[in-house]
C-alpha cells in the first residue's frame, strides 16, 4: 500500500514538471492553497514521454529500497559507542545489519529479548553470535529486570504510522515502556518505505495487530481442556510515539515529532485514504 | 444582502444564526468589500482593520475574529499581487468573486473534519466533551447519523449541545465540571473544539480546557481537538499570562470572582488535531502556518 502510494506522488510530480504548467503544484492541502484559489490540477494534460520517466522513477524507486538496509547500516557508528550494553527483540533484518556494521569498529554487548512464543530472538542471536558480536539471550519476562543496566535499545519495526507511533513486534511495548522508566533512549530502525500515512485509532489497535494461530501458546493445552481456553496470539503490537527517542531511515534520523514531515514528502495528501474513497 | 447593511450588521446577524464566529467575521468583511470605494489597496486594508476592531466590541470569540481577518487580510494582499496589472476597481471585483469562492470553501471544512474524525468513535464508546464546539456537535452527529452507539459525558461547559443531542437521540450525560476527574477513568478519550490553535500547536478554548487535559493525561486518555484551519493564529503563547487581555474579556461578575473567558493548553497536552488539512500533530501546526505566510 505504502509503496503504491509513494509511486502514485511521484508520477504526479513528475507530471506537473513534464507539463511545465503552473497548474496548482503538487503542493499539499494548506491554508496558503485555498487562499490562492489554485484549482488542483486535473492531470489532463498530454504530455508524450510521460510513461517512460514513470518507468525510470519506478528502477530509481526499486534501487533505493535494495540499498535502504545498507545506508541505514551505515549510521550505526554515530549511534553505537564502545563498551555499550544495546538491547533488542525478535529478529529484525534491519537491527542485525546494523549491529554487525557497527561490531567492524566497535566493541559492544548485546541482549536480545528472545520474543515467545515465536522465538525470533534465538535466531538474531545466533547470528550475532556468529559475528563475534557477545550476545545474551534473555527471557521477555526478564526485559524489565535487565533494563536498567542497558545504554540503548535499538528495535525495528514493521509499519511507522502517521503520528509517530509504531506497528511493532510483539513485546515491543514492553520493551518501550520499560526504556522510558529507566530513560534509555529507544532507536527504531525503519526504511522510508515503512512509514504510512494511517493512525490507529485505539479502537482498531488489537486487530491491527494481526492475530495469529494460538497453537504455538497453547499446544497441547486445547486439547486437554476440550476448548475452553482462549488464546490471543498478537504478531504486532502498538506502541505510542511518546516512548521513542529517534528514528533512523535510510535517508537520514529524525523525532518522532517530525515524521508528519516525512509523511508530506512521500505521498500526496489526496493518495492518503485510497482504501476509503 | 442588502448592499447597505453595514458590515457589524452583517456580522451580528451571521452570529445570530449561530454561524461559527469566524465566517462571520469573513462575511461581514467580505461586505466592506463591497461597499468600499477604496482606490488603493492601503486604503483597504485600513477600512478592513478598523471594520475588525468593530467585530472585536462584540460579545464573541476575539481570538477567532483575529484569526480570520488576518487569513482574509491576506488572501486580499495576495490576490491583489497576482491581478497587479489590473486597476483597483476590477482588482476589487475579483477579489469578490474569489473570496465567495474563499467562504465556500471555508464551509465546507466541517464536514472534512467530522469524515476525518469517524473512525475514531468506536462502537459503544465513552466521550468526554468539553466546551460548545460547533465542530464537534457536527463530528459526533455525523457518527450518529451512521448508527454507531456511543455515549457522551458532556461537562457543564458544554451544556449549550445537550439539547442538539438529544434531538439525534444521543446518548448524554451532563457532568458537574469538577466531576471530570471522577468520570476520567471510565471514558475512552476527550473531545475538545477550540476558539484558536496558535502556532505552537497549543490551542485556547473556553475556560476548563486546561484541566480537562491535564486529568486525561495522567489517565492516558487520548484528547483530540477539532478544529477548523481558518482558526490557526500566529500567535505563540509560553504561558496563561501570554494571552492578550482582548481575548480574556473577563464577563462582568457581581462578585469579586476571578473568571478568564478561556484558557491556554500547551501541544503536550493534544493528542492530535482534527482539522480541515487534515489529521495533524501539534507539531505539524507551525509548519502549516509558515506555508501560509511565507
Amino acid at each position: 500500500h505504502n509503496t503504491l502510494k509513494h509511486i502514485l506522488k511521484l508520477v504526479r510530480e513528475e507530471y506537473l514538471s513534464a507539463s511545465k504548467t503552473e497548474e496548482g503544484e503538487c503542493q499539499p492541502e494548506s491554508l496558503h492553497k485555498l487562499i490562492i484559489n489554485r484549482e488542483n490540477s486535473d492531470y489532463g494534460k498530454n504530455v508524450t514521454d510521460l510513461r517512460e520517466r514513470v518507468f525510470e522513477i519506478i528502477e530509481e524507486l526499486l534501487l533505493e529500497f535494495e540499498v535502504a538496509c545498507e545506508e541505514i547500516s551505515k549510521q550505526a557508528i554515530e549511534h553505537i559507542h564502545a563498551n555499550e550494553i544495546i538491547m533488542t527483540i525478535g529478529h529484525s533484518r534491519t537491527v542485525e545489519k546494523f549491529l554487525k556494521f557497527a561490531a567492524k569498529n566497535r566493541k559492544f554487548q548485546v541482549i536480545v529479548a528472545e520474543s515467545a512464543p515465536s522465538y525470533s530472538g534465538h535466531k538474531l542471536a545466533a547470528n550475532l553470535a556468529g559475528s563475534k558480536i557477545s550476545t545474551t539471550v534473555i527471557t521477555d519476562d526478564a526485559i524489565f529486570a535487565m533494563m536498567a543496566r542497558v545504554n540503548k535499545v535499538i528495535i525495528g519495526t514493521s509499519a511507522i504510522l502517521a503520528d509517530g507511533g509504531l506497528n511493532a513486534i510483539s513485546g515491543s511495548r514492553t520493551v518501550a515502556m520499560a526504556a522510558k522508566h529507566y530513560s534509555v533512549p529507544l532507536i527504531v530502525l525503519g526504511a522510508v518505505y515503512k512509514l504510512t500515512p494511517k493512525f490507529i485509532p485505539t479502537g482498531e489497535q488489537l486487530a491491527s495487530s494481526q492475530l495469529s494461530s494460538p497453537d504455538p501458546v497453547l499446544r497441547d493445552l486445547e486439547g486437554k481442556t476440550k476448548g475452553k481456553i482462549s488464546c490471543v496470539n498478537p504478531l504486532l503490537e502498538f506502541v505510542p510515539s511518546n516512548l521513542v527517542t529517534l528514528f533512523i531511515s535510510n535517508l537520514s534520523g529524525y523525532s518522532p515529532s517530525y515524521v508528519y514531515r516525512q509523511m508530506a514528502e512521500l505521498y500526496h495528501r489526496d493518495d492518503r485514504q485510497l482504501e476509503d474513497s | 444582502m442588502p448592499a447597505d447593511t453595514s458590515p457589524l450588521e452583517v456580522f451580528k446577524s451571521s452570529l445570530d444564526r449561530e454561524v461559527t464566529t469566524g465566517i462571520a467575521a469573513i462575511q461581514g468583511l467580505m461586505q466592506v468589500l463591497r461597499q468600499s470605494k477604496a482606490k488603493t489597496l492601503q486604503e483597504l486594508v485600513e477600512l478592513l482593520n478598523t471594520e475588525t476592531e468593530k467585530f472585536k466590541n462584540v460579545d464573541c470569540s476575539v481570538i477567532a475574529v483575529t484569526s480570520a481577518s488576518e487569513l482574509f487580510l491576506r488572501f486580499i494582499t495576495l490576490a491583489h499581487t497576482q491581478l497587479e496589472t489590473q486597476d483597483f476597481s476590477n482588482c476589487l471585483q475579483l477579489m469578490l468573486e474569489r473570496g465567495t469562492n474563499f467562504l465556500s470553501k471555508l464551509e465546507k471544512a466541517r464536514d472534512k473534519i467530522a469524515t476525518n474524525f469517524q473512525p475514531y468513535v468506536q462502537e459503544g464508546g465513552k466521550i468526554l466533551v468539553h466546551g460548545s464546539s460547533k465542530a464537534v456537535l457536527s463530528a459526533l452527529v455525523k457518527v450518529a447519523r451512521l448508527g454507531r452507539e456511543f455515549h457522551v459525558y458532556l461537562t457543564r461547559g458544554g451544556i449549550k449541545l445537550k439539547k442538539h443531542m438529544d434531538a439525534e437521540n444521543i446518548a448524554c450525560t451532563v457532568i458537574d465540571d469538577m466531576a471530570v476527574g471522577y468520570v476520567m477513568k471510565k471514558v475512552d478519550c476527550v473531545l475538545l473544539g477550540a476558539e484558536g490553535v496558535c502556532e505552537s500547536g497549543g490551542i485556547v478554548n473556553q475556560l476548563g480546557t486546561l484541566t480537562v487535559s491535564i486529568v486525561a493525561k495522567q489517565f492516558n486518555k487520548p484528547v483530540y481537538s477539532l478544529v477548523e484551519s481558518f482558526k490557526f493564529v500566529r500567535f505563540y503563547p509560553l504561558d496563561q499570562d501570554d494571552l492578550p487581555t482582548e481575548f480574556q474579556r473577563v464577563g462582568e461578575s457581581s462578585d469579586d470572582v476571578l473568571c478568564p473567558r478561556v484558557d491556554y493548553t500547551p501541544p503536550a497536552h493534544i493528542t492530535l488535531l482534527f482539522t480541515d488539512l487534515g489529521i495533524l500533530t501539534p507539531s505539524a501546526v507551525s509548519d502549516e502556518l509558515i506555508n501560509l505566510y511565507l
